[in-house]
């Protein structure tokens, strides 16, 4: 998903969810912040690495795919970008466990993960709040793609056809990507851009739904394919019925950050909430346009009378550069650092934790005390002092 | 990391440094010990592409584009192999585009450091403009023949810088604390 879903989009969905427009401004932001914090940014305010939530993409074409740089990339990608839905599950024939391992980290909705996302947000801000619906949109943007650099699982062959219905007429076409990403994509053209094919596994160029171009972030876009991991099954993906399930399921997760509701559980929607403004949702969601944000921003502005303003990486920069140390932590940056090492803890506990080493290591320091990356330290004295 | 992944990081490393400083010290042996470096190469890709393919690829959808390739990589290694002595101008051309690429990619993650005002731009624009200069310098010392030593030397330099990287790699804390 991209900018259109992650900052306006989730504006509409946290005010119709009962937040007030300056409560959904800094939900919003954080959402799509999780787009922006890259170690690069983070060096640039002195915050600690491991708060990282994206990586740009100078900083994936110099890293290292060794074993410690595997790790990272799948603790970012898989932690904030493609939730695992299910890491005990098994593919259908008799495989290597490598492959395996690689299998079991295929994003997807509705999984154990996304709730313990959901659950974990509770309690802790904002920001927590607008991480957590992040993670939770890609979850149906981004299904059937890992977050993890794997040629058997995210590679998609030259079979892929887009599939667009006008005039109660369904057609369809073959898409043939180019990899100069100078080009911008063209729907109304079908030019449409993807990485390059890398026959290594472990390529950068194989990470997540890199292969398969922009289209799992179009809302528009509703297209077939054949994944590299699915024996030759072909997806059918709609992804404006996928987009309007996140947009829903949103609400009904804020409304339980917001504790209107005790209980979170997946696969429940807050349909009715939308019951006024659905004709107008899908007709955002299915517009042919690479960039919904100025439709996004328009139906928010109307659901709330105020003016939603762009999205600007700066804006809470300088509160978190003035604040002393002490006192960096009740920042709106702090807390959306403290949100996000609390969401890459959790999620590298759980992918140790099924016997996948993907992620990286896992110390609970519940039984073996504090040890591991430094930077957690803050995350601990945090929890302590609450 | 485990400590045996560890373990193999150091020693890895150590041989990698080790490696390169024989070859700083006894450039004379240069070419024939890169050609042989490269031999095996090309052969343990080969064998490492028939291993992806019947561990991984075979069940994916075209996986067995791997298997061919590693074919491929396994001839090639062999006719290397059978090579009497390897071309200087393949080493150079390895070490213009190995270098080059290294070089470009710091330049171009220093611009953008710099553009977020961050303050690490300045190292990596340093390492980026000596990583270019490097492969430049491989190529105009090949060509002109002059002295075939400065490229091994480089090579050298590659490797051993390789063989830190790997040791420090072994001695970072990298596990991630579970908190709740």
């Amino acid at each position: 998903m991209q900018m259109d879903f992650h900052y306006f989009a989730t504006y509409a969905a946290a005010y119709l969810a009962g937040y007030s427009h300056e409560e959904s401004m800094i939900i919003c932001y954080s959402a799509q912040f999780v787009d922006e914090c890259s170690k690069t940014y983070l060096k640039g305010i002195k915050g600690p690495l491991s708060a990282a939530t994206t990586q740009l993409q100078e900083e994936m074409a110099d890293i290292r795919t060794d074993l410690l740089g595997l790790q990272d990339i799948t603790r970012i990608w898989a932690s904030f970008h493609f939730l695992p839905r299910d890491l005990y599950r098994n593919p259908r024939r008799r495989c290597s466990r490598a492959y395996r391992r690689k299998y079991r980290l295929i994003c997807g909705p509705n999984g154990e993960l996304a709730a313990e996302t959901v659950r974990l947000a509770r309690g802790k801000g904002l920001e927590a709040a607008g991480l957590a619906m992040h993670v939770i949109a890609d979850t149906w943007a981004h299904q059937y793609f890992a977050g993890t650099p794997s040629l058997v699982i995210n590679n998609v062959s030259e079979y892929f056809y887009e599939i667009i219905c006008r005039d109660d007429r369904t057609e369809e076409h073959r898409v043939r990507f180019n990899h100069n990403p100078a080009t911008a994509d063209d729907p109304e053209k079908m030019e449409y851009t993807n990485t390059v094919f890398q026959d290594n596994e472990n390529s950068v160029m194989n990470l997540g739904h890199g292969r398969a171009g922009h289209f799992p972030d179009y809302s528009f876009a509703r297209y077939r394919y054949m994944p590299a991991w699915a024996d030759y099954n072909e997806v059918v993906k709609d992804n404006p019925a996928d987009y309007m399930r996140a947009f829903t399921q949103m609400i009904y997760a804020l409304k339980y950050l917001r504790g209107d509701i005790e209980e979170f559980d997946v696969e429940k929607y807050d349909t009715d909430t939308i019951v006024p403004y659905r004709d107008e949702i899908l007709g955002i969601l299915c517009k042919r346009q690479v960039d919904a944000c100025a439709d996004w921003k328009a139906f928010g502005e109307k659901l709330s009378g105020c003016r939603i303003g762009d999205f600007d990486i700066s804006k809470y920069k300088d509160e978190y550069l003035a604040a002393d140390e002490d006192s960096k932590n009740k920042t709106v940056i702090g807390r959306f650092i403290l949100a996000a090492m609390s969401q890459k803890s959790m999620v590298t506990n759980r992918i140790y934790k099924s016997g996948n080493r993907a992620a990286g290591y896992s110390i609970d320091i519940g039984e073996k005390g504090f040890r591991g990356i430094k930077d957690y330290a803050r995350l601990l004295q945090e929890r302590e002092g609450d | 990391m485990s400590k045996l992944q560890r373990f193999n990081s150091f020693i890895g490393g150590l041989l990698s440094v080790l490696f390169g400083f024989a070859l700083y010290m006894a450039p004379f042996m240069g070419v024939d010990i890169i050609s042989v470096v490269m031999t095996a190469g090309l052969l343990l890709l080969g064998i490492k592409k028939l291993y992806f393919y019947f561990s991984m690829s075979r069940h994916m959808v075209g996986g067995k584009n791997s298997l061919i390739s590693g074919i491929i990589l396994m001839d090639l290694g062999v006719c290397a192999y059978m090579m009497q002595s390897f071309p200087p101008v393949y080493i150079m051309i390895y070490l213009l585009v190995i270098h080059s690429f290294y070089g470009a990619t710091d330049i171009m993650v220093a611009l953008r450091a710099r553009r977020l005002k961050s303050r690490s731009w300045r190292i990596k624009l340093i390492t980026g403009i000596g990583n270019m200069t490097l492969g430049v310098l491989a190529i105009i010392f090949g060509f002109t023949g002059e002295d075939i030593f400065r490229v091994i030397y480089i090579y050298a330099l590659g490797v051993a810088y390789t063989g830190i990287m790997r040791m420090a790699n072994a001695f970072r804390r990298t596990a991630v604390p579970y908190i709740q």
